[in-house]
């Protein structure tokens, strides 16, 4: 007998999240196989710590708690599904990816890893419900800024934030790190997908100009019907890739990538 | 003659570091090795005379040859028929180990082996690798023509999941050489070895153990007292290489000297660490 998706939960560190469209667990064990000389087969040895990934994707909220966690490397939650439990703790927000286009509503995916117990547990936790929720947004609610004029009309824009941890693995510590460093800086891409209509692509050579706009100001930002707002933006944005397709019967898109780095 | 696979080149040791017996199907110690390197250079030169001119019968022996064999092997436990470097490190007095590459009974075999040094790293999610060095004193073959690899080998025992030596289970304390989070050590022990010929004989007559000293270097989180240039920093490390079960697969390897160095490393990118050497003379 299957689990239905209404009897799915996921609680954060004590908050049970709304808003969720897709979860998946991933585990991978490194395992291999131990050559010798004189002998075709030998057993198997564990050669790197085991992994396990937690991967959250959301309708964005007008304020979203996940977005909270960011640094933090003692999130602990439980996935509960039917009368099953799954505990667990120790991990770090990896990262996360805003997806917003024409026709959708705004959704942001997040990736979790988990460097502590995975067990399954014999009750659900005490949580309290994400207050947050999607509130209603005008149709010029979303804004998208960047170093493009405006007739090149975005058709979407997704920004991706990516952390880089450092585990320590000592001895003596049962095969547990035993610290999770943040390493700066945070990596910052936006790619921004728009129909072409007044806008050149930057000549090869002037990247090597030290005069080239490295400082560019990309970043959207959401207006809620109420007045509230949200908004994703690069720090010191620098253009990285930049692709047109044109083909018969069909406008020209363009792609920009863009990347920042965020001091933590 | 087709080249050999991997699978079929064994490496068998003898069972102490006192006896010139080869190893043979009952009595030899395994070596779960992953890769190995025999050495063999005969020492011979040429000998030139006045008034004659030199041609290839004027090479003549000159000394005893030069053979070594190296290999990095698995540590597999602490039972009688398995391979410990420790059985070998063996002073004056004894007449060496023997060695079979290949096959029991149709392999390149030797003896006359000493031990000059062995070191592995332990890190916290692999097996632990040794590699061991020795020096073969006695000729490998003294006819006109030498042994050889000739058919598949012996192939060892199994080794289960449980009997590996891994950085997982392994256990390390001490003084004045540990922080809080040891992220991995580097065990090296050395020997210099003086062997003596008799005249009249090709193999060794004996083989004096001039010096011996062993060492760790520890890699942490921050080094603590700087060593002080009078060489009276006290360190001492004991090591548990253990297996799954928490069975010891060495006996436990004590370093009881001095703090020798220590060091400081950083990168952009990543953490600063720290390292701590020490040094015990053993003679």
């Amino acid at each position: 007998m299957a689990i239905g998706s209404d009897e799915e939960k996921i609680v954060f560190n004590g908050k049970l999240l709304t808003g969720i469209q897709d979860l998946s667990f991933v585990q991978n064990v490194s395992e291999s196989p131990v050559l010798s000389l004189g002998k075709q087969t030998i057993t198997t040895q564990i050669t790197a710590p085991t992994t396990f990934s937690v991967n959250v994707s959301k309708l964005l909220l007008n304020t979203d708690f996940l977005r909270t966690l960011t640094g933090s490397t003692t999130i602990s939650g439980q996935f509960q599904y039917g009368e099953n439990y799954l505990d667990f703790n120790s991990g770090i927000l990896g990262g996360y990816t805003f997806n917003t286009e024409v026709g959708s509503i705004p959704t942001i995916d997040f990736n979790f890893e988990i460097f502590g117990d995975v067990s399954g547990a014999n009750s659900a936790t005490t949580s309290t419900a994400e207050t947050s929720k999607i509130k209603e947004i005008s149709q010029t609610g979303i804004q998208v800024t960047f170093d493009k004029q405006s007739t090149n009309a975005v058709q979407s824009f997704s920004f991706t934030e990516n952390y880089t941890y450092e585990t320590i693995y000592g001895l003596n510590n049962g095969g547990k790190p035993s610290e999770i460093e943040l390493i700066p800086p945070v990596n910052q891409e936006v790619v921004i997908s728009m129909e072409v209509d007044d806008n050149d692509i930057e000549s090869n050579f002037s990247f090597l100009s030290g005069s080239k706009d490295r400082n560019r100001t990309i970043r959207t930002i959401i207006q809620y019907d109420d007045g509230t707002t949200q908004s994703f933006s690069l720090e010191n944005g620098y253009l990285v890739g930049q692709n047109y397709s044109a083909g018969v019967g069909d406008t020209i898109i363009s792609n920009l990538t863009y990347r920042g780095h965020k001091i933590v | 003659m087709a080249y050999f696979s991997f699978q079929d080149v064994s490496i068998f040791f003898g069972t102490g570091a006192n006896s010139n017996a080869l190893p043979n199907g009952s009595n030899r110690k395994t070596i779960y090795a992953n890769s190995v390197q025999l050495n063999y250079t005969p020492n011979i030169s040429q000998q030139r005379f006045l008034g004659v001119a030199a041609d290839k019968d004027s090479f003549g022996l000159a000394g005893p040859s030069t053979s070594t064999l190296s290999f990095t092997a698995y540590i597999t436990g602490s039972g009688t028929s398995n391979f410990n470097p420790t059985d070998y490190t063996g002073d004056i007095g004894d007449i060496g180990t023997s060695f079979v590459l290949g096959s029991l009974t149709n392999g390149i075999s030797g003896s006359g082996l000493y031990l000059n040094s062995y070191s592995f790293t332990l890190t916290p999610y692999q097996p632990v690798v040794m590699q061991c060095d020795f020096s073969i004193y006695n000729p490998l073959t003294t006819t006109g023509s030498g042994t050889g690899i000739t058919t598949k080998s012996h192939s060892p025992g199994d080794v289960s999941f449980g009997e590996f030596a891994h950085g997982a289970y392994s256990s390390v304390n001490g003084i004045n050489a540990l922080q809080t989070e040891v992220e991995s050590l580097n065990y090296q022990f050395s020997a210099q070895r003086l062997p003596v010929y008799e005249i009249g004989s090709y193999d060794i007559s004996k083989c004096e153990l001039v010096t011996a000293e062993h060492s760790i270097s520890i890699t942490s989180n921050q080094i603590n007292n700087l060593v002080p240039i009078s060489g009276g920093n006290y360190g001492n490390v004991t090591l548990d290489l253990k297996d799954v079960n928490s069975v010891n697969t060495t006996p436990q390897i004590s370093v009881d000297g001095r703090v020798t160095a220590q060091n400081i490393s950083a990168a952009a990118g990543d953490l600063a660490r720290g390292s701590v050497s020490i040094t015990q003379p053993l003679k």
